[in-house]
């Protein structure tokens, strides 16, 4: 089963992410900043991110450039998932090496699509 | 307020203030003021919402979650008893049926074939009796000529006198003989007349138990038919259940997600929210150094903490909610 780490400062995104994640066949971990989300990577067996932008301690597009930088993670698929729509935002997000942008509210369906077309079932 | 109010419903260039007329460096002071007053009550206002907003989000994702597992296991409940039925598995009723039916199958059959054999059996015996009645008369029959014989024996020997007493014990030994052949034939003359009467209603016992037992065996085969096509029919009819039930299931658990996504439009009034305050802060900001004012007074200026339930910079639009980009 494929393991996907949901990165959101707001526990109901991420349990509504989660909810989601687990009823179409996905494990779920999750953390509540950039900080936390390096430690989840830290553990392994991560399959894919989806993180959220705007976050205490360390935003999601820094956690995203750290991730990439780091050798044994720079493979794993990021997806932003956020309310910011910012051009400039989606620009920086897709240059440090993300996978894709979702803004929230997100519906469910297309964001499982997203997922499996990045990761598959 | 009504300048710091026009002043934040316009657009935020970062230099409306210093167009502003007659705003002296006391003026802008105590906009800053009201500006922070302004702040305070949004981001207590924030706060609130923000609480209310978690709270309530959270109880509907507890109930959604809750008809979501219920429904889940509705459906894993459903799947198990339908796969009972459908006979995957050896111990699935399809498989139960399928091996009582052979076992009956199997033993009507072989019964059948037993009552077969006894009343072919029974009618031999029935035979063999009456052979043995017809082999008794003919004993009977040649007994009576042995005894004729002794007779005539004896009579000749008494004719031939003292010279024929050997004779004469030779034809009453004879007779003796015939006379005891005569009396066993009888007795089993008497058992074949038994057997003769007994076994014909044995025979036809046997007769009607192999009749009984060729209709029961037909009877049951059409029953076992008739309860496999039952069996058949009631997979359909439970597939279908089924299925109707698991996309019943798919729709609510789509009606939950759909709930949840709606529910989650609350955090964008939070959100907004702090767009405002984002741009409260700079106005504030703006007039603080249009006054000159000290840095430290700047650095007074309370700043926003909030713990939205999904985060907004200022000035950043929220626009097309729920559109997936890939790269």
């Amino acid at each position: 089963m494929k393991k996907i780490l949901v990165v959101d400062d707001s526990s109901t995104v991420r349990q509504q992410v989660g909810m989601a994640l687990q009823q179409a066949g996905y494990a779920v971990v999750e953390a509540g900043d950039g900080v936390e989300g390096l430690a989840m990577l830290e553990k392994g067996g991560i399959s894919m991110v989806i993180c959220d932008v705007n976050m205490p301690r360390m935003s999601g597009l820094d956690m995203l450039e750290n991730l990439k930088r780091d050798a044994r993670h720079a493979n794993i698929p990021v997806v932003m998932l956020t309310t910011e729509g910012h051009p400039g935002l989606v620009e920086r997000a897709k240059k440090a090496g993300a996978k894709g942008w979702i803004v929230k509210p997100f519906k469910a369906e297309l964001m499982i699509a997203a997922v499996g077309k990045l990761v598959g079932a | 307020m009504n300048i710091v109010w026009a002043w934040l419903t316009k657009s935020n260039n970062g230099h409306a203030l210093d167009d502003a007329p007659g705003l002296d460096s006391a003026k802008l002071r105590k906009m800053s003021s009201a500006i922070s007053d302004f702040r305070e009550k949004l981001v207590k206002r924030v706060r609130t919402v923000n609480e209310t907003t978690s709270n309530e989000v959270k109880e509907a994702a507890h109930f959604l979650n809750a008809v979501v597992i219920s429904a889940r296991a509705y459906v894993a409940d459903s799947q198990k008893a339908l796969s009972r039925l459908q006979g995957e598995g050896n111990d699935s009723i399809g498989q139960l049926l399928s091996k009582q039916s052979e076992f009956l199958r199997k033993h009507a059959t072989d019964m059948s074939e037993r009552a077969a054999a006894q009343d072919e059996r029974a009618r031999n015996a029935a035979l063999a009796a009456k052979s043995i009645a017809d082999l008794a008369a003919s004993i009977e029959r040649l007994a009576g000529e042995a005894r004729l014989l002794a007779v005539n024996a004896r009579i000749e020997s008494s004719r031939l006198g003292a010279q024929s007493a050997g004779f004469e014990v030779l034809a009453s030994e004879m007779q003796r003989l015939s006379d005891e052949v005569a009396s066993t034939n009888e007795r089993v003359g008497e058992l074949a007349g038994r057997l003769g009467h007994d076994l014909p209603w044995i025979a036809q016992h046997a007769r009607d138990f192999r009749h009984a037992m060729e209709d029961f065996s037909a009877t049951a085969g059409v029953q076992l038919d008739e309860t496999e096509r039952g069996v058949t029919e009631l997979r359909m009819q439970v597939t279908r259940a089924s299925k109707a039930g698991s996309a019943a299931i798919e729709d609510i658990l789509r009606a939950s997600q759909a709930a949840l996504s709606h529910l989650q439009f609350q955090d964008v009034v939070a959100q907004e929210l702090r767009m405002l305050d984002g741009q409260a802060r700079d106005a504030q900001v703006q007039a603080l150094k249009s006054a000159e004012a000290e840095p430290a007074v700047v650095a007074e200026v309370p700043d926003a903490e909030y713990t939205t339930m999904g985060g907004a910079e200022a000035g950043s639009p929220v626009t097309a909610s729920g559109e997936v980009m890939l790269f």
